[in-house]
């Protein structure tokens, strides 16, 4: 009894001092985390930088840790940490993971400006490349890596070349990613890199290729030759790979298939969809490449889906261009900023090839809500779509917009109505902006003035304004709206107008009145009215020397031009505006007033020539250089001018090279009864991976995702002991009578949901042949692993699971 | 890509990440990023700052606005703009499941595990990651629980745990899921986007869903839906576990799928524009005597399959100078906010098909052009677009319909023999749904 008793005071008194420890313990930690919000954590780290040195040198695993937070939340706001590096290096090779992960961050972040000191970690990074947990390989070879110190180069790349066999993908893609790292850190060692990366190209594992193929682009872009053997496989996988590898791998193809195959025909350009390209058939590997592509255009990732596109623009014959519109649009409705994305791509398709969005007009509508770059990029594409499109709702919408509050989109809207100035509906167009003319706000009038003026210049509404109305009208209209508020450029428009009509019929008669008129209220014009009101001058000045029209009509008036010609230039000389004055001088010099000294006969002659005919400023304005042509989807032509890296896409070659051995054609290509998107990864199952290279044999199982996904249902009972009687799952569907489900099933799929596959059974035996014979044996390790793990106690995945259901 | 930074609206930095060289991260905070900042606050509205700026000393930045944060992306080499919005937006997406909703404060109470995944996303400029299910393998999810007992214990047990990567074929999908309860769920949200003009005509109208899926499965499920109408479907995007080759074939959506709640695929169906095809139909007419002006507008329900239309909200922004506002209507309830520009807000809980219309009137005056200093214009000249009412949007929820008839026929489970509960649920909601005047 006594021995119990005796027990128990012991027991209570453990108890006792445990709970009393626990207290102190559980006031300290409050004292630290509890009251110490994380937030505050956060605020107030750099401010305890300098317990740091303390908790770092002496301090328990957890202190540490904390010092290390307080280390990364400087570094994360942006502010200098640098100081502690030397602590922070003894702490590489903690048995704590969480720690060892911020003295990782750290490193990395301070390394370049201590490598002497960084040279004391990497001793701890190469132990932990042979570790055998494939994530401390990969995570020590990321961060050696990523030590910008040229010192350990050469020892990186003997990582690297190591690792680059390693059985685990994870870290072959580590390896592949470090590539690009190494020739930025140290361009001498790019030879010794390229034939490592030449020997990564064998990759066979979905997760490694992206990586791989981008190590490939930063170290030997241009040896297409390594290309050659890959390229049938990498059109098959494109679709299994994640999808910032599909968007690596799409590039490369591209630009792979540019630089080896005949284009397809030159008529790019064409409107007619029903127009066939000229040349002949694709070749079977380019066309292998566009339904890679193509596949691509259904991913969630709007960046894949518009590399995708982009990638199709550059390759596909423009029939093609037509599946690139869907994904396109959908991606006009996401979000603001992939809209605005999306939308700089429609608009490069809509003007090269606007038969590629026939008919997509509607989703460019703008609505009310978008933003001002939206409302812009909008408009733009609905110019460009204009003239193929049917007239009907795209007219009646443009009329909208020019009453709406924006006049951004009003202004815009006049500019699609420009384009869609043709045909019948010429002289309609041609009237709505001749009101749209004298609207009240500027920008919207002077867009419609500039219309106008294009359409009278080009000399489009000629046919109709003999029916309708004459020049003469509508010159006296235009020149009307001076006495109006028209804007300044709106007025400038008019002043241009009046002064490229002065030598017709019509012109001559008012121009010396509006050239009056711009005289007497100078004053008050704008700086582009300005200057068209001197160029008028100038222009009626030269036309009443010679003997044209014009100078019949300004006989009487000789006089009264000199006067005003010659008041317009003082005006002008004196102008606030040095452009102005510069005009006005410029001018001067060609057309002297009389008390200036008069010209050299030869410049003279060129004056003459160069006031005299259109043809001599059309001919000047052609010297200068149109602005670059930029890659679909780069930034360069989002900026308009390029940034270093950005390579233009090579022209196709005049002549294609010779045919080269691209590997094995994966089998489903070649049997194809499928449609033609359909690739199977199965056949390339059989591809020259060196297995014997890595530590242990991978299960082709693994990498055949299809192949294993494919095997039909009938093995797969067998291999889980299932008797085939047993009913799939029941399926109780809100709002569908259960009874009907399974016999729904397979009368409905048979005759509704698929029009036009070949009347097969169940659509999993069926959907691929050439798995059928390997999936027995595929399927069956894979099968398995549910069954062992239901004896064992529930693995740890589940409890990561399990808090994402809190 | 060169650096990322998470500001807040008045532009301060959060959270700054680089992958460049000292010399370029010195441009980027101390040059670039204030550069930016003033951009930012040289435009009146936030959300109209365009996404790609070119910022000084040859960088270019690209951001994205989410909630009250602004992830911004600097980058001073060629790389496609959609590229980075896409990873910044896949960055949000992975945070907000890491932490929950996003804010300033969550985001400074997380620095360790945003610093963390920032890392693990983007290898020295080059982006390897956004998918949350790979991450999930490579940094640990900070718990409730774990934090609690950090916090107050002082011992870490969560990340210690060695993390693991997923490199099989399903890469979504790690090996030995156990559930208790095998539940599988399907959400169909559809948005509507339609424009509707002054005479009523439905200018345009698009049904855009979403199939997202909530996923408690054991083992490696394999699962087969049938849809009703596929072929009605004209443009598709799915997740990457599901099957092209079976769509292609018998336009059946065939899937491993992962584990917890993911967006199967999202897809686009191209309605009939016939004036009483929508839901919810809106006359709107506005109009002027004298000084006064008037906008009138009329709800009726259409058949959304004997479902009521839930949370009707009708926006109606009305012109800078209008005052005096008056209200009527006889169902629902009505604002008028004043806070930016005035505007009528009138919502209403539920409307059932068959009801009879709704109307709402609004009469206002409009203040003379006077105090903004444009003397020239007289009231009477300026155009009818800058005093009347251009728009109006409206919102509603319509739940256990689906618009474009879209439904789920069946789902068949294979590979698995355990029992299965399933549950389908439908909602239709308006996204940007406008009625021009």
């Amino acid at each position: 009894m006594a021995e119990y008793l005796s027990k128990a005071m012991a027991f209570a008194q453990d108890a006792a001092k445990l709970s009393k420890r626990f207290g102190e313990g559980l006031v300290d930690n409050a004292l630290e985390f509890g009251l110490d919000t994380p937030g505050s954590f956060y605020d107030n780290a750099e401010f305890k930088l300098g317990q740091v040195g303390r908790e770092l040198a002496a301090g328990t695993d957890k202190e540490r840790v904390v010092a290390m937070k307080r280390l990364v939340a400087t570094v994360a706001k942006g502010q200098d940490a640098s100081g502690h590096f030397a602590a922070v290096v003894k702490n590489v090779a903690s048995g704590s993971m969480e720690l060892r992960r911020l003295v990782y961050m750290y490193l990395q972040r301070y390394a370049e400006q201590e490598p002497d000191l960084a040279l004391l970690a990497v001793n701890t990074f190469q132990r932990d490349l042979a570790d055998e947990s494939a994530m401390i390989r990969a995570l020590a070879l990321r961060v050696l890596s990523s030590i910008r110190v040229a010192v350990i180069g050469p020892i990186v790349v003997v990582a690297v070349r190591r690792l680059a066999t390693d059985k685990s993908a994870h870290v072959r893609k580590t390896a592949a990613l470090a590539v690009p790292k190494l020739q930025r850190l140290d361009a001498a060692l790019r030879d010794e890199l390229q034939d490592t990366v030449a020997a990564m190209l064998d990759e066979g594992s979905a997760v490694a290729v992206g990586a791989v193929v981008r190590a490939f682009h930063a170290v030997s872009p241009r040896r297409v030759e390594l290309v050659h053997g890959h390229f049938r496989r990498w059109c098959a996988q494109l679709g299994d790979l994640d999808e910032w590898g599909q968007v690596e791998v799409a590039k490369l193809l591209v630009s792979y298939a540019r630089s080896q195959f005949a284009g397809p025909g030159v008529d790019h350009d064409t409107l007619d969809p029903d127009h066939q390209p000229t040349s002949g058939p694709l070749d079977p590997d380019h066309a292998l490449a566009l339904d890679a592509l193509q596949g691509l255009l259904r991913s969630r990732n709007s960046a894949v889906v518009l590399t995708a596109v982009a990638g199709l623009t550059q390759l596909a014959p423009a029939a093609r261009l037509t599946a690139v519109a869907q994904p396109l649009v959908r991606l006009v409705r996401g979000s603001r900023e992939t809209a605005y994305a999306a939308l700089g791509c429609a608009l490069q398709v809509a003007r090269r090839w606007p038969a590629a969005l026939r008919g997509h007009a509607r989703s460019f509508f703008v609505a009310a809500a978008d933003a001002p770059f939206t409302r812009r990029l909008k408009l733009q594409v609905l110019a460009a779509l204009a003239p193929a499109e049917q007239r009907g709702t795209l007219v009646r919408e443009v009329a909208a917009y020019t009453q709406s509050a924006q006049s951004d989109v009003s202004a815009g809207a006049v500019r699609v109505l420009l384009a869609s100035a043709r045909g019948d509906t010429m002289l309609d167009a041609f009237r709505s902006l001749l009101v749209l003319a004298a609207d009240a706000r500027a920008g919207v009038a002077g867009a419609a003035m500039a219309a106008v003026r294009q359409l009278l210049l080009d000399g489009t509404v000629r046919d109709a304004q003999t029916r309708a109305m004459t020049l003469y009208d509508i010159l006296c209209h235009v020149a009307r709206l001076l006495d109006g508020r028209a804007g300044d450029a709106a007025r400038a428009h008019i002043f241009a107008l009046v002064r490229e009509f002065a030598e017709s019929r019509f012109g001559c008669q008012h121009a010396l009145d509006v050239l009056r008129r711009g005289a007497r209220g100078f004053a008050d014009e704008g700086i582009l009215a300005k200057q068209q009101i001197v160029e008028l001058s100038v222009r009626l000045r030269h036309g009443a020397v010679g003997d044209g029209i014009l100078a019949t009509a300004l006989q009487p008036h000789a006089h009264t031009l000199a006067a005003l010609h010659a008041h317009v230039f003082t005006l002008a000389r004196y102008d606030v505006s040095f452009d102005v004055r510069d005009r006005a001088r410029a001018l001067r010099a060609l057309v002297p007033l009389p008390d200036d000294a008069a010209l050299p006969p030869h410049v003279a002659t060129a004056a003459h020539e160069l006031l005299g005919s259109a043809a001599a400023v059309a001919a000047l304005a052609a010297t200068a250089r149109p602005p670059p042509e930029f890659a679909l989807g780069s930034l360069a032509l989002a900026l308009g001018r390029a940034l270093p890296g950005y390579e233009p896409l090579p022209d196709w070659p005049a002549t294609p090279p010779a045919a080269v051995d691209r590997g094995p054609l994966p089998s489903a290509v070649t049997a194809a009864p499928r449609p033609a998107q359909a690739i199977s990864i199965a056949g390339i199952s059989g591809r020259a991976v060196p297995a014997a290279d890595y530590g242990t044999p991978r299960s082709a199982a693994d990498d055949d995702l299809d192949a294993f996904l494919d095997s039909p249902d009938e093995d797969a009972r067998r291999v889980l002991h299932i008797p085939p009687s047993l009913p799939p799952a029941a399926v109780v569907f809100e709002q569908s009578p259960p009874s009907s489900v399974a016999a729904g099933l397979s009368s409905d799929d048979s005759d509704v949901s698929r029009p036009q596959s070949p009347p097969s059974s169940a659509a999993a035996s069926s959907s691929d042949d050439s798995s059928e014979d390997s999936s027995d044996d595929e399927a069956r390790p894979f099968m398995r692993s549910p069954l062992d793990n239901s004896n064992s106690p529930p693995p740890a995945a589940v409890e990561g699971t399990s808090q994402y259901w809190q | 890509m060169d650096s990322l930074f998470i500001l807040n609206t008045s532009g301060t930095a959060l959270i700054e990440k680089h992958w460049c060289d000292e010399l370029s991260i010195r441009r980027a905070s101390l040059v670039v990023l204030p550069a930016f900042v003033r951009h930012l606050h040289s435009v009146p509205v936030l959300s109209d700052v365009e996404p790609v700026w070119s910022s000084p000393q040859d960088t270019v930045c690209i951001h994205i606005q989410r909630g009250e944060l602004i992830y911004l992306g600097v980058v001073s080499h060629e790389i496609s703009p959609i590229e980075v919005i896409e990873f910044l937006e896949g960055v949000v997406q992975a945070l907000s499941e890491y932490i929950g909703q996003l804010s300033e404060v969550t985001i400074k109470e997380n620095f360790v595990t945003v610093y963390e995944l920032l890392t693990e996303m983007v290898d020295s400029g080059s982006i390897v990651t956004t998918d949350t299910a790979v991450l999930r393998g490579l940094v640990p999810v900070p718990s409730l629980v774990n934090r609690v007992i950090e916090n107050v214990s002082g011992i870490g047990i969560g990340p210690d745990k060695r993390p693991n990567v997923n490199t099989s074929s399903t890469p979504w999908r790690p090996q030995g899921i156990r559930h208790a309860s095998n539940e599988f769920f399907v959400d169909i949200i559809e948005r509507i986007d339609a424009l509707v003009d002054a005479d009523g005509l439905v200018v345009s109208y698009d049904v855009s869903g979403d199939i997202g899926c909530k996923s408690r499965l054991s083992g490696m499920p394999d699962l087969v839906m049938v849809l009703n109408r596929p072929e009605a479907m004209d443009d598709v995007a799915f997740h990457p576990c599901v099957r092209r080759r079976k769509w292609d074939s018998d336009r059946m959506i065939g899937f491993v799928p992962p584990d917890g709640q993911f967006k199967l695929a999202s897809y686009h169906v191209a309605m009939d524009t016939s004036p009483r095809s929508l839901p919810l139909h809106v006359n709107a007419k506005s109009s002027r005597k004298d000084h006064v002006y008037t906008v009138e507008i009329l709800l009726e329900p259409g058949q959304c399959s004997g479902r009521p239309i839930e949370k009707v909200s009708v926006r109606v922004p009305l012109p800078q100078q209008a005052y005096n506002i008056g209200v009527q209507c006889k169902a629902g309830t009505h604002a008028v906010n004043n806070a930016r520009s005035p505007q009528v807000e009138w919502n209403i809980k539920s409307m059932r098909p068959g009801d009879r219309g709704l109307r709402l009137v609004i009469q206002y005056y409009v203040r003379s052009n006077g105090s903004a200093g444009k003397g020239s214009l007289s009231p009477t000249d300026a155009p009818v677009a800058e005093q009347g009412v251009t728009a109006a949007f409206v919102e509603f929820e319509v739940a256990g319909y689906s618009a474009s008839s879209i439904k789920v026929d069946a789902l068949r489970l294979l590979r698995e023999s355990y029992k299965l509960f399933k549950g389908v649920r439908y909602v239709t909601k308006a996204g940007t749904f406008q009625v021009r005047f």
